[in-house]
């Protein structure tokens, strides 16, 4: 097991479980706060606000909510949003806010927190630090935001933990942008859309896997096995599900059967989800995230599923194998994994990821992909990618290991069919 | 992979390891405004030459107040009073902890007093008093075995009025735990045992625990695994930075895992031990942890089953047939206490009948059994203990540690 120096911080308390919301009000009230404000997902309905609602009931506290956002949330209309609840905090004298949904309302929510606390003028000057991020830079937020909780309703793909904040197409960064509070209850959870939870689901996982196996961080490691566990137990059966229920003949019938099974798997899923924002945070310049979201913009995967793709081939060519065969333990659980013979743990590692991808190929009926080749790329393309995408990306600056064109060559020709490495680069030579 | 119906986790501590980790406390107080630390410390950490190391790898960056060595064993309340004023008259605007428990605890109630601007603790005592960030608080363990450094809780006493104050809130948590190898590189090896040990019953009591959950399961894995690997090495050669540092953050990772998922019997006996018989509360712990798996064996034989992973490694724990992974797990940790008492000359006991104090009487005499079982049963921890215990149960468990002989299930 390496131990190399590290560092490791979490702020967000996570609070999860059936009527996990009932404990909001006195979390939120022993950080000082009476008067919540609520920023709504584009895809909150109002119904599902109710539960929140009837958490506060009794509390004594004041709880205000904002419209919901719309779902084509450009930069103009994002910054018409955080000017309107910039207003209504400040005129109101709310004193915290929670962010309930996935994605830009997060974000929304972070931005909103620097401009109530620091002054709206905070989001313009860059009193926060921008651009390129390493563990290693000092925060410029010196002083702690108003509280701030999080209330996922499906899965997101980490952001939301994360201690960024992306606002403007600016990127601030603090370890008090994170969210003092995490609650994931199922009875606020309306299932994600299929293409979301796929793409959160593979994002989540490769985050997960890569920091396991090459952070050398040993809490960061304890975070990724749970997430790694919730993934494995939790994300194809959801998937298989909702295909079921979505080409059921019955379909309510086969709804109503399943609503509580479906929530028990997307509120762990929501919780692996959280856990890799946390890693996110604590393990920058991960090669899946540098390389597959602008992959993504090459091929037809989502970033999600990019990052699946070649997280594999990145394990396979930078993992030692008994980092490698660890990962083995995560993913496949002790009983299945104590029944391999140590050298075949590392293979049995990678080829559990590419399983998974070929499982998710099979039942989204072939609109999964399991390789760079089902993303219409071919190779051809590939030396040309490498060069662009190493480029593109943050990989230098960042705290990646040290990585090259030729290895990101590599990387990429392994994922384009999912070939053993030394098959890998010996196509290159 | 078990879930709980419902759990929290949380620790908000910025953990700083490494070999040089020391160096990075200037920044970290930099950055949250803060340059006129008082260092706190108590005597025998300052007359190792910890603080000098402390204060060498901070170079000037930061205006130090003063340095304070004055903590008793025990918090007092007191010393507490006393040290908030001179915190106060100095002008310092953070803490510098370097030390165990009582350092910590003792910090942590001088923070309270500083940042509210109180005169009274007593406002503050029981959990959620505080609603707001206390001033900057850095701890530097220097045990590897008590992980108060990332604990939400204080407990101060207050021996004027025989009573002990509890403190407990988010708050309380320092905002950076350094964890550095140089400050546990001269424990000689029967403290680096105790203090191991220490910290492997708060890791394997927070995965058996009622209130465990699968955060803090990882992170007691986590713990037990770098131990396993690691301390027989430092006991061999204790100038291991690499086996030092290791340590150190397995005591870390097993206080994150504990104060989340709470600990149990071996706890309330242990404490009572030492409260009773001065006895090291490592050494406690050391001896009672087999008896504690055993004693709640009925109740959670899967979960001391997987405790055999990270105990023995993944070859032993694939070769054992499930149905023997629990006795196997308990072995284990029998297995570890003899190599320590071999390790250590005898000075790791395996039994409370074997430890003496420098004069070579009995600590822990056979007839303070009972008083010893009757202190247990005031102890809260014994709330999150998987099967109840009453005397007759303390007293077995105690005679059977005392003896050194294994509990008879049947």
């Amino acid at each position: 097991m390496s131990l190399d120096d590290f560092t490791f911080l979490c702020r967000t308390k996570i609070g999860f479980g059936m009527n996990s919301l009932e404990h909001l009000p006195f979390d939120l009230s022993s950080m000082g706060s009476q008067k919540p404000l609520v920023l709504l997902d584009k895809d909150a309905k109002f119904g599902s606000t109710r539960p929140l609602i009837r958490a506060f009931k009794e509390s004594g506290m004041t709880l205000g909510i904002c419209p919901h956002l719309p779902r084509d949330l450009d930069a103009d209309k994002e910054i018409e949003f955080l000017k309107t609840f910039y207003k209504l905090y400040i005129d109101k004298g709310f004193d915290a806010i929670i962010a309930l949904g996935t994605g830009k309302v997060v974000d929304l929510a972070k931005a909103l927190n620097i401009a109530v606390t620091l002054g709206p003028d905070a989001l313009k000057t860059g009193a926060l630090k921008t651009g390129a991020l390493k563990a290693t830079d000092l925060p410029r937020v010196t002083q702690p935001l108003a509280p701030f909780a999080y209330i996922p309703t499906g899965m997101g793909t980490g952001m939301e933990t994360d201690t960024i904040a992306r606002f403007k197409g600016k990127r601030f960064s603090s370890p008090f942008l994170a969210p003092d509070l995490a609650i994931i209850d199922p009875q606020i959870l309306t299932q994600d859309t299929f293409d979301t939870l796929i793409n959160a689901g593979l994002t989540c996982l490769s985050v997960c896997c890569e920091a396991h196996v090459l952070s050398g961080n040993p809490p960061a490691r304890a975070y990724c096995a749970t997430g790694i566990g919730l993934i494995m137990e939790n994300f194809v059966p959801l998937v298989s599900q909702m295909i079921a229920s979505q080409e059921a003949p019955n379909k309510k019938a086969v709804k109503k059967l399943d609503t509580k099974t479906a929530k028990r798997h997307l509120a762990r899923l929501a919780h692996a989800s959280v856990i890799t924002g946390i890693i996110m945070t604590n393990c920058r310049g991960l090669l899946s995230i540098q390389l597959g979201k602008h992959l993504a913009n090459h091929c037809t995967a989502s970033p999600g599923q990019a990052m699946a793709i070649l997280v594999p081939a990145i394990l396979d060519l930078m993992a030692n194998k008994t980092e490698l065969g660890n990962l083995a333990l995560a993913l496949l659980g002790p009983d299945e994994f104590s029944l391999l013979p140590k050298p075949q743990r590392p293979g049995a590692a990678i080829h559990k990821i590419q399983s998974l991808l070929n499982e998710l190929y099979r039942i989204c009926r072939g609109t999964s992909p399991r390789t760079l080749a089902d993303t219409c790329l071919d190779k051809q393309a590939i030396s040309d990618l490498a060069q662009a995408l190493f480029s593109q990306s943050e990989i230098s600056g960042t705290e990646c290991q040290d990585i090259d064109p030729k290895q990101v060559q590599a990387i990429l020709t392994h994922a384009l069919d999912g070939r053993s490495k030394d098959r890998a680069y010996q196509n290159l030579s | 992979m078990y879930i709980p119906d419902y759990y929290e986790f949380c620790c908000r501590v910025n953990m700083v390891a490494g070999h040089d980790a020391l160096e990075k406390i200037p920044d970290l107080l930099l950055a949250m405004d803060a340059k006129n630390p008082m260092v706190l410390t108590d005597k025998g950490v300052r007359a190792a030459g910890l603080v000098d190391i402390v204060l060498g790898a901070m170079g000037d960056a930061l205006a130090i107040k003063t340095i304070e060595d004055g903590v008793p064993p025990d918090s007092d309340l007191k010393v507490v009073n006393h040290l908030a004023v001179v915190y106060r008259e100095k002008g310092c605007d953070a803490i510098i902890a370097v030390g165990g428990g009582s350092v910590l605890d003792t910090a942590k109630g001088i923070n309270i007093l500083v940042s509210e601007k109180a005169d009274d603790l007593m406002e503050f005592t029981g959990a959620g008093a505080l609603k707001r960030k206390l001033n900057p608080l850095i701890a530097v363990p220097t045990t590897a075995g008590t992980g108060s450094e990332v604990t939400s809780a204080a407990v101060i006493a207050d021996p004027e009025n025989n009573r002990k104050m509890m403190f407990g809130s988010y708050f309380l948590l320092p905002d950076a735990a350094i964890i550095d190898s140089r400050m546990t590189l001269t424990l000689p090896p029967h403290i680096t045992a105790a203090t191991a040990m220490d910290a492997m019953a708060h890791a394997v009591e927070a995965s058996v625990m009622l209130a465990k959950n699968p955060l803090s399961d990882a992170h007691a894995f986590e713990a037990i695994q770098l131990i396993c690997s690691h301390l027989f090495q430092v006991i061999e050669n204790p100038a291991d930075k690499v086996g030092r540092l290791a340590l150190a953050t397995a005591a870390t990772m097993a206080g994150v895992a504990f104060s989340n998922a709470m600990v149990g019997m071996v706890h309330a006996l242990g404490h009572s031990v030492g409260s009773v018989c001065h006895v090291p509360h490592g050494t406690c712990m050391a001896i009672l942890l087999p008896y504690g798996l055993e004693y709640n064996f009925h109740k959670i034989e899967d979960r001391i089953a997987q405790l055999l992973l990270p105990l023995a490694g993944k070859e032993r724990y694939a070769c054992t047939p499930k149905k023997d992974r629990a006795r196997k797990a308990i072995a284990c940790i029998r297995e570890l206490n003899q190599n320590l008492n071999l390790a250590t000359n005898a000075a790791h006991a395996t039994c409370f009948k074997e430890i003496m104090d420098k004069q070579g009487t009995p600590m822990v005499p056979e007839k303070k059994l009972e008083q010893i079982a009757t202190t247990a049963l005031g102890d809260g921890t014994l709330f999150f203990n998987p099967e109840d215990m009453d005397f007759e149960d303390c007293l077995m468990v105690l005679r059977a540690a005392w003896e050194g002989t294994p509990l008879n299930n049947k």
